[in-house]
């Protein structure tokens, strides 16, 4: 942010141009029978060349439709795949077990 | 036909929040006691800015939605439930905004109840929201930050750019960004600040469920409270 140089300004340019092909796009909820709440995690390994620090993804949807992602760098270094896989997965069970508790607090424990 | 989502607003927000502590004001400009020139205030009311101002709002609307028979979720505590009669009403609070859904009715008779504690704005159904876009239709509801990024168009002047299909080129690398010359620092923040927030707020997709504020719509079934959830923002 203190020196940018014109390739970041493209980087910039480019966003935009993503956005102006993508700015109709938005999640659409429809109406269904059944609260199924389902999630999907993964890591990379060292995906980031400069510290070789992971990055944990998820997301999670109900029934068709996605209501919660996240892509975050791992905060420590991961020794090996299956570390950072591990790590990974603790957050997302994190964030399943706080979905499931909202779900079963507003509509029962029929999940 | 589902839920529909209603938003309300409560005017001067903190103004509503009763202060514990003994806090003290100088008279304010133009309201000066004549010859009580040397007295001061002393606030019975929250005022903005003062630090204790937003929790002194939540818990005032804390005891209330308490006092009358809401339970607040454990997962999170701006999320409150009513069931009356075996109808739900949920009702999620984000400061001054409430956003409310369930049986319409009930809505409709919460809303004249709040309206009769709190000075408050009835916005009819929820189409705005942190910066999100919100379509209620008949068999669902769609949210999008399209009106949003036209504006960041517009601001950069890229309206009638020519659409990508990836957010980074391909084969860009930072090491080689770095030794390139130099741009208009200010624009260039400018522009990175708009995105952020544009992310911000796709993240307010998620964070809507994720964090403090977020909502469930659900269709409920003929056998009560077997809800089946058709929408969660």
């Amino acid at each position: 942010m203190v020196k940018p140089t014109k390739l970041f300004w493209k980087a910039g340019k480019h966003v935009l141009r993503y956005l102006r092909g993508t700015s109709g796009y938005g999640l659409w909820y429809r109406q269904e029978d059944e609260v199924k709440l389902c999630g999907f995690m993964d890591a990379d390994w060292a995906g980031s060349p400069i510290d070789r620090k992971s990055t944990s993804g998820g997301v999670f949807s109900i029934r068709s439709t996605t209501i919660s992602w996240y892509s975050s760098k791992q905060i420590s270094v991961a020794l090996s795949s299956a570390e950072a896989e591990y790590m990974a997965a603790s957050l997302a069970a994190c964030e399943a077990i706080w979905m499931r508790k909202i779900l079963v607090g507003l509509f029962g424990s029929y999940l | 036909m589902g839920w529909h989502i209603h938003q309300m607003d409560v005017k001067t927000v903190f103004l509503n929040g009763v202060i514990e502590e003994e806090v003290y004001i100088e008279q304010p400009e133009g309201f000066e006691i004549f010859s009580s020139e040397s007295h001061v205030c002393r606030l019975k009311r929250a005022l903005y800015g003062l630090k204790q101002a937003p929790r002194a709002w939540y818990t005032r609307i804390d005891i209330y939605f308490t006092r009358l028979g809401f339970s607040k979720s454990e997962a999170d505590p701006n999320l409150y439930q009513i069931v009356v009669e075996g109808k739900l009403l949920i009702i999620v609070l984000y400061v001054d905004d409430l956003i409310l859904t369930g049986d319409e009715l009930l809505i409709l008779s919460w809303k004249d109840d709040l309206t009769k504690e709190f000075e408050m704005k009835d916005l009819g159904l929820l189409h705005y929201f942190l910066g999100l876009e919100i379509w209620q239709c008949s068999d669902g509801l769609f949210v999008s930050q399209g009106k949003y990024a036209l504006e960041i168009l517009e601001k950069f002047n890229m309206h009638g750019c020519k659409p990508v299909d990836t957010p980074l080129p391909g084969g860009w690398r930072k090491e080689d960004a770095t030794s390139a010359e130099e741009v208009d620092a200010t624009v260039y923040r400018q522009l990175v600040g708009s995105l952020i927030i544009w992310s911000i707020h796709n993240l307010i997709y998620a964070m809507l469920l994720t964090s403090f504020h977020k909502l469930w719509l659900s269709q409920p079934s003929s056998s009560g409270r077997q809800a089946s959830m058709y929408c969660v923002i």
